[in-house]
């Protein structure tokens, strides 16, 4: 897989030590967390809470349209943008990486998913956007310092020293 | 009913998870600030990841990585319909001589449905691939203050062998566990346990 894809598998990422609520309903919460963060880039965990006692909608999965999926999108400070939306992404070959950030978002649920980013913010405020029309979530955002992302990419280490990495 | 007729939709049978088995729904982690590299030989390497504490427990992630430049070997070469990584056993040793494992011999009969006595080690998922295997453990009850040692061994005779120990201070533990919070303030505590 190109490097861009996924975070190196030789490298022990950084830890940044938070969880972001980004939205809040009388029924769900999106929280953005599992913040593992390596020199290309970040892994984080994308998981929407139903509240306890409240009914679960089912709905057909072949049915469902792009459209009545959680939507997410991560905004750097310099005002570039990355989302889940896999009809943006751009066409490359495998060996030609993409210009950063690119999410790409490797589990789609209704309890959410796991999320790569591909490229590190600049310093500054790092953006988590969301909403789901479907779920009655609305547009919502929560901020992180994009300074703890850096600083976690400072500790991620090599797994195996003196090798290149993967 | 025919044999091929398919059966009318039933509704959820209501099926709870017990809160022994799983984190609250109803709960913002404390993040614990550590990663952590239990072991590592010339061919794996076994990380803790992801540590989110609860009032109620702890959520981890166990990864078992292969190095980049080993030949694809996922499964057990004596026994090739499993993967290797499966018999990966985690144990926890807490300050005060206790020690939850993932081995599932020393588990109450009744886990699933009646509340073991904390802690318990429980395994809420996992799989890989032929990169490395990553497996979420769910710690019911907090550890005590003092050392909290994460121990990792594959049962002698796997390839390769490993049996590594790993300790921090509970107290990121139980730091953490302090600055979780409730997603719904207003929600009653028995609230979250259903699911």
């Amino acid at each position: 897989m190109p490097a861009w894809s996924r975070g190196p598998e030789g490298t022990v990422p950084g830890v940044v030590p938070v969880e972001l609520l980004v939205a809040r309903t009388d029924t769900y919460a999106v929280l953005v967390g599992g913040l593992l963060v390596y020199p290309t880039g970040f892994d984080f965990d994308l998981a929407v809470r139903r509240r306890p006692g409240r009914p679960r909608e089912y709905r057909d999965h072949h049915e469902r349209s792009w459209d009545d999926h959680l939507r997410l999108e991560v905004r750097f400070a310099d005002g570039r943008a990355a989302d889940n939306d896999f009809r943006r992404w751009p066409r490359t070959s495998g060996d030609q990486a993409p210009d950063p950030p690119l999410l790409y978002q490797s589990t789609v649920g209704d309890d959410g998913g796991h999320v790569w980013l591909w490229g590190l913010p600049p310093p500054g405020p790092l953006t988590f956007a969301c909403q789901w029309p479907a779920r009655q979530i609305p547009p919502s955002q929560a901020e992180l310092d994009a300074g703890l992302i850096l600083e976690a990419a400072e500790r991620a280490r090599t797994l195996w020293p003196g090798e290149a990495p993967p | 009913m025919s044999f091929f007729a398919m059966p009318a939709w039933q509704p959820p049978s209501g099926y709870r998870i017990p809160s022994w088995l799983r984190p609250p729904d109803g709960m913002v982690p404390g993040i614990v600030p550590v990663e952590l590299l239990l072991g590592r030989t010339d061919t794996h390497a076994l990380l803790i990841t992801d540590l989110r504490a609860y009032p109620t427990g702890v959520d981890f992630a166990l990864t078992a990585r292969r190095h980049p430049g080993q030949p694809h070997q996922r499964r057990d070469p004596r026994r090739p319909h499993r993967f290797a990584y499966h018999d990966l056993r985690l144990e926890l040793r807490f300050a005060d001589g206790r020690n939850p494992s993932t081995d599932s011999r020393r588990w109450p009969r009744t886990f699933e449905t009646e509340e073991p006595d904390p802690p318990f080690l429980y395994c809420h998922g996992a799989g890989g691939s032929e990169r490395g295997w990553r497996s979420r453990h769910w710690l019911w009850g907090l550890p005590p203050p003092g050392p909290l040692a994460f121990v990792c061994q594959w049962p002698p005779g796997r390839i390769p062998r490993l049996d590594v120990e790993v300790e921090i201070d509970a107290g990121l533990v139980l730091e953490a566990a302090g600055r979780a919070a409730s997603v719904w303030p207003a929600m009653e505590p028995d609230e979250d346990s259903e699911r």
